[in-house]
């Protein structure tokens, strides 16, 4: 007679044996016997199937589960379907009716227990610490033959089927930190959490399998390398012990484990074989009990001692079992990480060929592979690029930190006359299309006409607006067509500059920097609309008409004014030194440069700010550079400079 | 990648389709304690099932029965928590050559006869009246058989001197007039003593009953479950439970709630642990021989 058995749902037996948290596989983490906590190295998706062949008497042979995970950044979620986890009971309750002929008929019972699907989440805070919960959903199935009195006029027995479904979900709640990389624990909850339907027929209430509220740890330690030692106890004194072993994409597990409601005191043990591939993780593993499975049991053991697990109990065939697992990376994997980014430059968006030619900000990026890698860099500045602006590639050696230097293209569409603050981007790849890492930074984005006080920057005024500066040029030659068609050639130049000069200094006049706070620079075609301008933006204007017509011109920057700096313009006449007579007998008003050709030229200076005529500006600029460059030895000391614009 | 979840998605379809088994079940042979359960009285308003229901506790289909000699040892514990013990032996011959029939013609019994003197332990048997009660298309009867041999001893007018004797040998003997003696030793087994406990609520459908008893070993006992009617204060035996003398059987809750309570006030359960024998002479001289333990408990119906 059946009278109540003991069963409790699982705990941390699983077929792959007990590997700790496994830091070379994926695959036994899978089990969320030991792996209440959810526990997973997945970068990506992964996808494990576990196949098996039960040694019953005959071979008997099927999916036992079918699990899919996934990692979104430090988030993971599991799923997990176990057809295979169900265990079936045949037996004859101990009744029997005597019907009409006097024969003798029994009763039978066929009471299923399964576990059907699993779900897991877990959150690592960091790479030492790992929460998360698992939730398991059980059905069991009592089907029993009974026996039933009716009483009517007559007494009989009535013989039936009573068929009964329970399914209830059960919880826990783990938690994984690793001590440092040789010392891992595991800490979990058992039947925490249960929930679900309870037998509502009284011949199965004692029969539900029991929700013992319970804990396990684990601890996992790696005495050397290849060799991991692994330990897990459970408050319902069962245990398992572990020993892997590593060897380039091999390992090997052995467990064993006592169970309390089944004998010997070592009840058996999981020995497995794995491989680890690319994308893929093969176990083959075995479950041997120490006990004959083959034995027929009486059914009064399992009414008085009941089961401890489904899929690991005194009833439990050994088994052959084959795992594989997919880790499949759509994302890829991390090979390099930002430390930081420093900006060492504000983004002047005229000075376009400053960014292409030196870096405005350095990465500091760390190699977090073994392996020497190519490191793709690129930017971009929200506001001003479109799209990301490749840097050259560089090499970092393996575990090492490099500076990676960005550049970035100030694209010629970019017109804000407003200062602002701005982020840059900046991505680093090492394969594929998607970035390793990348970090954000703020910087400054000055206005188009801001200006770093560098004259040597100016020039990118002067190349901005070349195209006005082309057209106005020649507009005003054109009216002078007549006079320049009757000179002779080599002074051609010399008499555009000056036609030039004099046209440029009738429209404008001299107005200091509007910006208080700031170096402003006007393009020549602001300065004409504006009609004047400080000696920087006239300067700009004077050396972008003549760079415009292709006269070669340079900034005189002097730099010996306490903290006002000045600028004007030489220009390039052509001319050689003994030509120079044709425009001046007074050899202190021109300069003698020597070409890229190796030939003498005659420059001469030109005061931008002298707003009379070609002349007065001459000889003004004459005379200071005299003073400032040659008799003060201006260009000797570096406090003169001269910037060609091209 | 999409080569590898393709691969993935085929692998998966093909183990659905040709791994689909599932394993095996474990089946267990019967070593538990087993219960036989037996509808003794097929029509609750007949009396004549309840006539072997008597102090002795026996539950006999006469019609089946030869001669018959029997020995009960027996115990009857009242609501009142109170046991009273008897003791009482039997011999009963019929003849079957003189049927009793129901008006329709089926076979109710046989006529009994008395051929000679019956003594157990030595003590003579009296011979004494055998009455059966029976429904015969409705109308209740009274019949007489013939006479029977009797020994009884007890609370009620117990004016034998014979007294059953457990986990002993009672003799018996039989002097045919005219003919021959016949004696032999009948064994008797240990003494039976019983406990019930009810639990549960009938409202709430799990009213069962838990009945202990000094378990000696591998043989089985009976346990008859009977009933009281409520109208005419008689005791319907119901069902009979072959089970093992393992000293444990929990009847289950089925077996006592569907009771009808408006016909039933009380529950009866009835021990016997009994050794039996029997011998077929020919067609006409078959016996059958009994020696049991008896422990009848009376509880209200909760």
């Amino acid at each position: 007679m059946i009278t109540s058995i003991n069963i409790f749902s699982q705990s941390s037996f699983g077929f792959n044996g007990y590997w700790g948290l496994s830091p070379n596989y994926n695959t036994p983490l899978y089990s969320f016997e030991s792996n209440p906590s959810n526990y997973s190295h997945l970068k990506d998706w992964g996808f494990s199937f576990v196949y098996g062949v039960e040694f019953s008497g005959k071979l008997n042979s099927n999916i036992y589960s079918i699990s899919l995970s996934k990692t979104l950044g430090s988030h993971n979620l599991s799923a997990r379907f176990t057809p295979g986890y169900q265990k079936e009971f045949l037996f004859n309750t101990g009744e029997s009716i005597i019907v009409e002929d006097s024969t003798s008929q029994s009763l039978t019972a066929d009471f299923t227990y399964k576990e059907l699907f699993g779900l897991g989440y877990s959150y690592k805070f960091s790479d030492d610490l790992n929460v998360g919960f698992t939730f398991r959903f059980f059905n069991q199935n009592f089907n029993q033959e009974i026996v039933t009195p009716v009483f009517d006029d007559t007494l009989y027995l009535v013989r039936e089927s009573i068929n009964e479904d329970v399914n209830f979900w059960k919880g826990d709640l783990g938690v994984n930190y690793m001590l440092n990389n040789n010392l891992s624990l595991t800490a979990a909850s058992v039947n925490l959490l249960n929930f679900g339907e309870k037998a509502s027929n009284p011949d199965f209430k004692d029969f539900e399998i029991k929700r013992e509220i319970g804990a396990l740890i684990g601890i996992g330690w790696m005495p050397a390398e290849p060799i991991g030692v692994n330990l897990i106890y459970e408050t319902s004194s069962s245990f398992q012990a572990s020993l892997n072993a590593y060897a380039s994409n091999f390992g090997f597990g052995l467990t064993i484990f006592h169970d309390k409601l089944q004998l010997p005191y070592i009840a058996g043990m999981v020995p497995s074989v794995s491989y680890k591939g690319d994308i893929f993780e093969l176990f083959i593993s075995g479950v041997k009990y120490f006990s004959d499975r083959k034995v027929k049991h009486g059914v009064s053991s399992f009414l008085n001692k009941g089961i401890s697990n489904v899929i690991n109990n005194p009833y439990s065939f050994d088994k052959v079992l084959l795992t594989v697992s997919f880790n499949i990376n759509t994302v890829a994997e991390k090979a390099v990480k930002f430390i930081d980014v420093e900006i060492v430059k504000d983004i002047y968006p005229t000075f376009t060929g400053n960014y292409i030619n030196y870096p405005y900000a350095y990465g500091t990026v760390v190699n977090l592979t073994g392996e020497y890698i190519t490191v793709k860099p690129s930017s971009k500045i929200e506001g001003v690029n479109e799209g990301k602006i490749q840097s050259p590639i560089s090499a970092i050696a393996p575990y090492d930190t490099a500076r990676i230097p960005f550049y970035i293209i100030i694209p010629e569409s970019y017109k804000s006359e407003k200062t602002s603050l701005s982020y840059a981007d900046f991505y680093v790849e090492t394969k594929g299309d998607e970035p390793d890492d990348q970090f954000q930074k703020a910087l400054l984005v000055n206005s188009v006409n801001s200006w770093d006080g560098r004259v040597s920057n100016l020039r990118y005024f002067i190349r901005k607006d070349i195209d006005f500066s082309m057209n106005h040029a020649k507009e005003i030659l054109s009216k002078h067509k007549s006079e320049l068609d009757t000179l002779p050639n080599v002074l051609e130049i010399f008499y555009e500059a000056r036609i030039l000069f004099n046209d440029f200094v009738s429209r404008l006049v001299y107005i200091s920097d509007p910006r208080a706070t700031g170096e402003y620079v006007q393009f020549p075609n602001q300065t004409f609309e504006l009609k004047g301008g400080d000696c920087d933006d006239l300067s700009v204007g004077y050396s972008s008409l003549l760079e415009s017509i292709g006269i070669q011109t340079a900034l005189v920057d002097y730099k010996t004014n306490g903290t006002v700096r000045h600028v004007n313009v030489l220009f390039n006449t052509k001319l050689s030194p003994d030509q120079a007579s044709l425009i001046t007998n007074n050899d202190t008003k021109y300069f003698i440069r020597e070409s890229l050709e190796g030939k003498d030229e005659v420059w001469l200076p030109v005061e931008t700010t002298s707003l009379t005529d070609f002349e007065t500006a001459w000889s003004d600029g004459a005379d200071k550079f005299n003073k400032e460059a040659i008799s003060n030895l201006g260009i000797a000391t570096g406090k003169v400079e001269i910037i060609d614009v091209y | 990648m999409k080569k590898l979840i393709t691969y993935l998605f085929f692998m998966s379809v093909g183990l659905f389709l040709f791994g689909c088994d599932k394993p095996a079940p474990t089946e267990f042979f019967n070593d538990s304690s087993e219960a036989e359960y037996e509808i003794l009285s097929k029509d609750i308003n007949n009396e004549y099932y309840s006539n072997g229901f008597d102090t002795t506790g026996v539950t006999q289909d006469i019609t089946g029965l030869a001669n018959i000699i029997a020995l009960s040892g027996i115990k009857v514990t009242g609501i009142n928590d109170q046991t009273d013990r008897f003791s009482f032996a039997q011999t009963i011959f019929f003849d079957k050559s003189k049927p009793i029939l129901y008006s329709d013609g089926r076979l109710l019994a046989y006529e009994t006869i008395t051929p000679g003197i019956i003594k157990f332990d030595n003590i003579t048997a009296r011979k004494v009246l055998f009455r059966i009660r029976y429904r015969d298309n409705g109308v209740l009867r009274d019949t007489l058989l013939g006479k029977k041999y009797v020994l009884y001893s007890g609370r009620h007018g117990g004016m034998d001197q014979f007294h059953y004797r457990y986990d002993s040998f009672i003799n018996f003997k039989f002097h045919l007039v005219p003919g021959s003696d016949t004696e032999f030793n009948i064994p008797t087994p240990e003494e039976i003593t019983g406990t019930v406990n009810i639990m549960g609520k009938r409202a709430a459908g799990n009213l069962r009953a838990l009945l202990r008893w000094n378990k000696v070993g591998n043989k089985k006992i009976i346990i008859v479950i009977g009933a009281r009617l409520r109208d005419r204060q008689i005791i319907m035996p119901l069902y009979r439970v072959r089970t093992k003398d393992d000293g444990e059987l929990l009847m289950p809750a089925r077996f006592i709630y569907k009771i009808p309570l408006e016909r039933f006030d009380r529950l009866v359960f009835t021990f016997i642990r009994r050794f039996e024998h029997f011998e077929q002479v020919n067609d006409n001289n078959d016996l059958y021989i009994s020696s049991q333990s008896i422990h009848s408990i009376v509880v209200n119906i909760p």
